[in-house]
């Protein structure tokens, strides 16, 4: 079997040691760059799976190394990004990354993040039928269930749902969810988001005050499952 | 910019103002010189010159004061429209005129300095307190953690194949624990010094108070399962056009605050209500309470009380009012009458008019 390989640009060589560690002990195949010529270069010779970038680099920014993948590479990227900046996390998100992880982030999350981005690629899934947790979606019938028994939407709050079931663990900005769901001119109003989140987990969530499934990512947008 | 301070600090304007202010008490006298006599004018002139020398800088007043007395003597002093005096008596009265205009327009602004110089030193005495505050508070709220880290990875590497499985464990908490702590106090240090620079701007989106609150609960009901801490929501709480971040700083130090001044089995409960204009959060305990001798300082920065454990830099606070008044809101702390803590945060937002969304309206917002 052919073992995964991850590209990690990163410029502190002690995050990408203990990247490498980590990642290494769940039997990846690692390469490492240090800056974003390097990186540009080690994606095009070595054709890694996933590539983590983190969004501050030494020679050039991360959104530009992004940039410049999303031209020929098809492989999804994780943005990494310290702290304190979601203006950046979401341009990169709305560049085509699939998905970033703050630091300081556990390695939990990171394996769960890179497991969710190798399956999806830059690909939604195309399966009619979506499980997650007791939720079932019949894209075909157009029917939802919880436990077996059948839930009722609005068909704005179905086609919310519909589109985070599709991308599956991964988080969709504000923006990309108001886009696809209202339409471009309602790019902005964050507040119908809000209103039809809190709708929609009042009926999956076994506790829509403790949600389990339908997550908030604070400022950047919403993930399911 | 302010219309007083922009007149201090444009030397030219003051160099305008002053002549101006000059010529306009000579022509008021010019017309009312018949009722009150040249020599008045002298007084009125003075008292001009002495109320510049209060704002403007030194070389504007004695442009004045020089001005003045010249422009009373060709106007006022017999012989008139001459640069001549007559009578000797004038001529003391224009020497002793020009002298007590210099001498007081030259006090004035020296004094007006010191007193500027003097507020100036004791606001870096102030400053110098503060970094003393904030050093001695920096190097034990960092360097615990990080001496634990050090501690327990030296245990670690000299317990290699020794060590139960109970003790990695023990020492893996630690570092954990260290690291957990360490993230605080550099978001707390990081917050502080842009709430210090003064370009904290809010970035206001729609936020759902409520969820905001429940998230920034959860974490405080693992780390403190002592203490009891309850949710009330008004009900039809709606959302809020706010800065997320900065609700979430003011709940998240709130909340610490009241986890570290409360002994176990303290309830704390968290209000969220609308008020007129906004909303409010409310934070309460039925501990303690803070002391009045203390209670006015308590939004001061590095202010920790004697009570306090380990493990705050005394920034919670006035973080939590800096991200309040960032907000155009306000912070104020109360004595509960059954005893206990009470704070209560007011945030000025428009809130929306969306709720519950049916089948029927959804059919206007679908395209």
């Amino acid at each position: 079997m052919k073992t995964t390989k991850i590209l990690i640009i990163d410029d502190e060589p002690q995050i990408r040691r203990l990247l490498r560690f980590t990642l290494e002990s769940k039997d990846y195949a690692v390469i490492s760059a240090a800056n974003g010529q390097e990186g540009l270069a080690m994606a095009a010779n070595h054709n890694p799976d996933l590539i983590l970038l983190d969004i501050a680099l030494p020679d050039q920014s991360g959104h530009e190394v992004l940039q410049e993948l999303q031209g020929w590479c098809p492989k999804p990227v994780i943005m990494l990004s310290v702290l304190d900046n979601e203006q950046d996390i979401v341009r990169a998100l709305d560049t085509g990354a699939v998905d970033y992880l703050t630091k300081p982030f556990r390695s939990r999350e990171l394996l769960a993040r890179i497991r969710w981005g190798l399956r999806y690629k830059q690909e939604p899934s195309t399966s009619p039928l979506i499980q997650i947790g007791k939720i079932k979606i019949d894209l075909s019938a157009r029917t939802v269930t919880k436990s077996g028994v059948l839930l009722r939407f609005t068909p704005t709050e179905y086609k919310l749902l519909c589109l985070l079931a599709k991308y599956e663990g991964r988080v969709l900005t504000h923006q990309q969810l108001l886009k696809e769901v209202w339409g471009i001119a309602y790019q902005k109003e964050t507040q119908y988001l809000r209103v039809y989140i809190g709708q929609i987990r009042k009926k999956i969530e076994d506790n829509p005050n403790a949600p389990d499934l339908l997550i908030t990512e604070p400022g950047i947008g919403y993930r399911l499952g | 910019m302010r219309p007083a301070t922009f007149f201090r600090q444009s030397l030219l304007w003051q160099y305008i103002l002053s002549l101006l202010l000059v010529a306009l008490t000579m022509l008021l006298s010019y017309f009312f010189v018949a009722f009150m006599g040249y020599k008045v004018v002298a007084l009125l002139l003075l008292l001009v010159v002495s109320l510049l020398a209060m704002v403007f800088e030194l070389k504007p007043v004695l442009l004045a004061s020089g001005v003045s007395a010249l422009a009373w003597n060709f106007f006022f002093i017999p012989p008139l429209y001459k640069f001549a005096i007559d009578n000797p008596e004038d001529a003391l009265l224009f020497i002793m005129y020009f002298v007590i205009a210099t001498i007081k327009g030259v006090l004035s602004v020296k004094l007006r300095h010191a007193e500027l110089r003097a507020k100036e030193e004791e606001n870096q005495k102030k400053m110098l307190l503060l970094y003393d505050a904030l050093f001695s508070s920096l190097s034990h709220e960092l360097k615990t953690p990080i001496s634990s880290v050090v501690t327990a990875t030296d245990a670690l590497r000299d317990g290699l194949g020794q060590l139960s499985e109970a003790q990695l464990l023990t020492l893996i908490e630690e570092i954990d624990m260290a690291g957990n702590r360490l993230t605080q106090q550099v978001g707390n240090l990081l917050n502080m010094s842009r709430l210090e620079s003064g370009q904290v701007q809010p970035h206001r989106d729609w936020c759902d108070v409520e969820e905001i609150t429940r998230t920034c609960v959860q974490p405080f009901r693992h780390s403190h399962p002592t203490h009891d801490i309850k949710l009330e929501v008004s009900p039809d709480f709606p959302i809020y056009w706010a800065d997320r971040v900065f609700v979430e700083q003011i709940l998240h130090n709130l909340l610490r605050n009241a986890m570290e001044y409360t002994p176990e089995n303290t309830q704390v409960v968290i209000s969220l209500s609308s008020a007129k204009g906004g909303f409010q959060l409310e934070v309460s305990d039925d501990g303690p309470g803070i002391s009045e001798e203390i209670a006015p300082h308590i939004f001061d920065k590095f202010f920790r009380s004697a009570q306090a454990s380990t493990g705050g830099t005394g920034l919670g606070l006035a973080i939590v009012k800096g991200f309040a008044e960032a907000m155009d809101g306000s912070v104020e702390f109360s004595n509960r009458p059954g005893g206990g803590a009470c704070f209560k945060v007011y945030i000025p937002a428009m809130h929306t008019e969306i709720q519950n969304l049916t089948d029927e309206n959804d059919e206007d917002t679908d395209h």
